[in-house]
């Protein structure tokens, strides 16, 4: 996205109703395809906060000359107490009560102090101003607060109390702009927003079909919702997902027609589990966060199961009934456990192991493999192996190499549009050959949409030469068998994917069996490959995507394969 | 830094976590309230359990928080926020490490560059930023129509912006040479 535009979205999001919902989608567009969208859009939440701040300080209406972050010392207190006050009388709270204990008691092996009983709405009276509120007391905090003494007469401090200063080096903390303070409530009340919050299993993200089951109920699922304790989630066909997102960070990805049941945050089945879930159909993606030993992350399946003390993994079952269940780890480690006989073994990063029926449980290096292509970025920041061109037939002759957009057109003789077929290739010679490639995908970036018309993917008819490849000409001196390639024995060929771009963004097209064929060729006998094309032929449709030349490596074209290499 | 109060951690990013905040709820009051419920989970929850990797907690509790809030008041809300952008905000929260670098290098630019402002813009960021107005209290005050004051102030906002990237790039500069 241009800069000007990106800045001027960017500075109208902090409005409610300032972007038009197609503005909304345009910037998330940018932001998820762009790390310079992110990293800009990044400088404005620092200046929000950064004007918050000054606001705060009553900076904003007076910018005095002299004044910058040695303002903040001369701040004048506010009418009411600031949230820093609060935190402060807390821990002020504690040193004192500490300190009254020790000398109680004659030493550091004292009772436990009562709780304190709160109402709602209050806070702990502050009896000593004199303590920097941002730096609590030796013992830690919450326990300082459920050890201060009930306060003899609870309420806010007295007004004409002075109320402690942030220094220079430290942020100013936020004022309280209502009275109640979230962590003044009783239990009486009810769990705090931040509590249910921080209990809460949600959807985080959600594509196509995906159904939240439990309790003989099932309901749609969407972004955002609740994961209530001992609920399952159930993803579709084709491109179904579901994101799962547990309070620390933790995350699981259902992949297509998966079925997870008994999701729990603490407490499942598993004998002293923090985390669970059990796998019954499908495959899972995990990014584990760091987890107790005690109380690890554990992932239950019908033929084994694994135990998770934060990693990266995927689990799979066969589909067959019989099938075996698969673990592949990308990082950290994973102890799995087969059901059948109780065998365990810990599997490291790059490796996998298979329930199986053999007698042994082995790890082995992780067969599956998965290896993008795109100049800039994959395999490696130097890779410059994509070649990329369009023929165009306004202009037969003149070759497009170094085009940063492509254009994908089908010709309509009515409007005198001429067609305009891309051409791509990517050297793929770090597969060795005799892998078996078990699928492959491209990606392009659209910056022009077709309006939803389908395009297709095409074998070339011959091998081309991006500095020389036009609508005549494969090369310098060699003619396409028909003008603007295609097929080598008949016009239009067989699909190997289609693409239907309906709006700006990032498209991937799964090729289909004929596509991983192709692709497999192109392994066994690198000189085969000639790349792919793409063509439409609905009149006066059309779309632009970035070439190999775009500035940004991310909007590059790129080819996924998954495959096995060749051992 | 591993040893130092969570609480203090937290309020060195207070600045950006505030920004992201207001870009989620499109709303200054909710806002600093939701922050104020991020710094009492980090206050009680902080010291039951060793923190590993404080920025990541930090980030995923003012995320759930925010997201929490979105729900809540999701009945109530003129429209949903799009997805896409839901998502690229989240993604820009993650997008790189917060570092050690705390607010005062936007703070002592943005100080500068307020100074830069008509009296009219001040006035307006004033009562929007210090006051909380609306912008139809705002364009009340000042004569003008609440889409105005709206379109201005995002105005103001992008040439504090710029003003900032490039006394900070220009300190930066000095301080290489």
């Amino acid at each position: 996205m241009n800069p000007d535009r990106l800045s001027d979205l960017a500075s109208r999001l902090f409005e409610e109703g300032a972007l038009s919902p197609e503005e909304e989608r345009e910037l998330g567009l940018a932001l998820r395809e762009s790390p310079e969208s992110r990293r800009l859009l990044l400088s404005y939440f620092r200046l929000e906060g950064a004007i918050l701040e000054q606001a705060r300080a009553g900076l904003v209406s007076t910018p005095a000359a002299a004044r910058t972050s040695a303002a903040y010392r001369n701040v004048p207190p506010r009418k009411t107490p600031s949230f820093g006050a609060w935190i402060s009388g807390l821990a002020a709270a504690a040193v004192l009560l500490g300190l009254l204990l020790f000398i109680a008691e004659g030493g550091p092996a004292s009772a436990p102090a009562p709780s304190v009983a709160r109402s709602p709405g209050e806070r702990p009276e502050i009896r000593s101003s004199n303590v920097n509120p941002l730096t609590p007391p030796p013992e830690s905090t919450a326990s300082a607060r459920e050890s201060a003494p009930a306060p003899e007469a609870p309420g806010r401090p007295p007004k004409d109390q002075p109320l402690p200063r942030p220094s220079e080096q430290e942020p100013v903390l936020p004022q309280a702009s209502t009275p109640n303070v979230p962590g003044a409530r009783t239990e009486e009340e009810g769990p705090r927003p931040s509590d249910a919050v921080l209990t809460d299993v949600f959807l985080e993200r959600v594509e196509g079909e995906v159904t939240l089951v439990g309790s003989g109920a099932r309901s749609p699922g969407k972004a955002g919702d609740p994961v209530r304790a001992g609920q399952g989630l159930e993803t579709g066909s084709g491109k179904s997902l579901a994101v799962l997102s547990f309070p620390d960070g933790t995350r699981i990805e259902a992949r297509p027609e998966t079925v997870l049941l008994d999701i729990r945050q603490k407490g499942g089945p598993a004998a002293r589990s923090g985390k669970s879930v059990y796998l019954q159909r499908g495959s899972l993606w995990a990014e584990v966060r760091p987890q107790s030993a005690d109380h690890p992350f554990v992932v239950l399946a019908p033929r084994g199961e694994a135990r998770v003390v934060g990693t990266v993994f995927t689990l799979r079952m066969d589909p067959d009934p019989k099938g075996a269940l698969r673990l592949d780890v990308q990082e950290g480690k994973v102890h799995f456990t087969r059901s059948a006989d109780g065998r365990g073994v810990d599997v490291g990063a790059g490796n996998s192991v298979t329930s199986g029926q053999g007698a042994d449980l082995v790890v082995v290096r992780s067969q599956e493999a998965v290896q993008s292509f795109q100049d800039g970025r994959f395999p490696t920041a130097d890779y410059a192996g994509t070649r990329d061109t369009q023929l165009a037939e306004k202009n037969p002759v003149s070759a497009y190499g170094g085009a940063k957009l492509l254009l994908a057109e089908a010709p309509d003789p009515k409007e005198k549009k001429k067609a305009s077929w891309p051409l791509l290739r990517w050297d793929l010679t770090s597969i060795p050959a005799g892998s078996r490639i078990h699928s492959v995908s491209v990606t392009l970036h659209v910056t022009e949409p077709s309006r939803g018309q389908v395009f297709y993917f095409f074998e070339p008819a011959r091998a081309w030469s991006e500095s020389e490849a036009s609508w005549k000409f494969a090369s310098a001196g060699n003619l396409w068998r028909y003008p603007g390639s295609l097929g080598a024995v008949e016009r239009w060929g067989t699909p190997l994917g289609t693409l239907s771009p309906f709006q700006k963004g990032e498209y991937t097209t799964e090729l289909g069996e004929a596509g991983t064929l192709l692709v497999q060729s192109w392994i066994n006998a690198p000189a085969t490959n000639l790349g792919l094309q793409i063509a439409g032929s609905t009149p006066g449709t059309g779309f632009h995507f970035y070439s190999r030349e775009a500035q940004v490596p991310e909007t590059r074209p790129r080819l996924t394969v998954v495959y096995t290499p060749k051992k | 830094m591993a040893d130092e109060p969570l609480i203090k951690q937290l309020l060195r990013h207070q600045a950006l976590f505030m920004g992201y905040l207001v870009a989620m709820t499109r709303d200054l009051a909710a806002a600093e309230e939701i922050f104020q419920n991020v710094a009492v989970v980090v206050l009680e929850q902080g010291p039951r359990e060793p923190i590993r990797d404080f920025q990541a907690w930090a980030k995923e509790i003012v995320r759930r928080q925010a997201l929490h809030y979105l729900r809540e008041t999701s009945q109530a809300r003129h429209r949903s926020m799009a997805p896409e952008l839901l998502e690229g905000i989240s993604l820009t929260l993650d997008a790189e490490p917060l570092g050690a670098q705390g607010p005062p290098r936007e703070r002592d630019a943005l100080a500068q560059c307020l100074k830069t402002l008509p009296p009219r813009s001040r006035r307006i960021m004033a009562l929007r930023y210090e006051k909380h107005h609306s912008f139809e209290e705002i364009g009340a005050v000042l004569e003008s129509s609440a889409q105005a004051i709206q379109r201005t102030i995002s105005r103001i906002r992008q040439s504090l912006h710029d003003c900032v990237r490039s006394r900070i790039e220009a300190a930066e500069g000095a301080g290489r040479s």
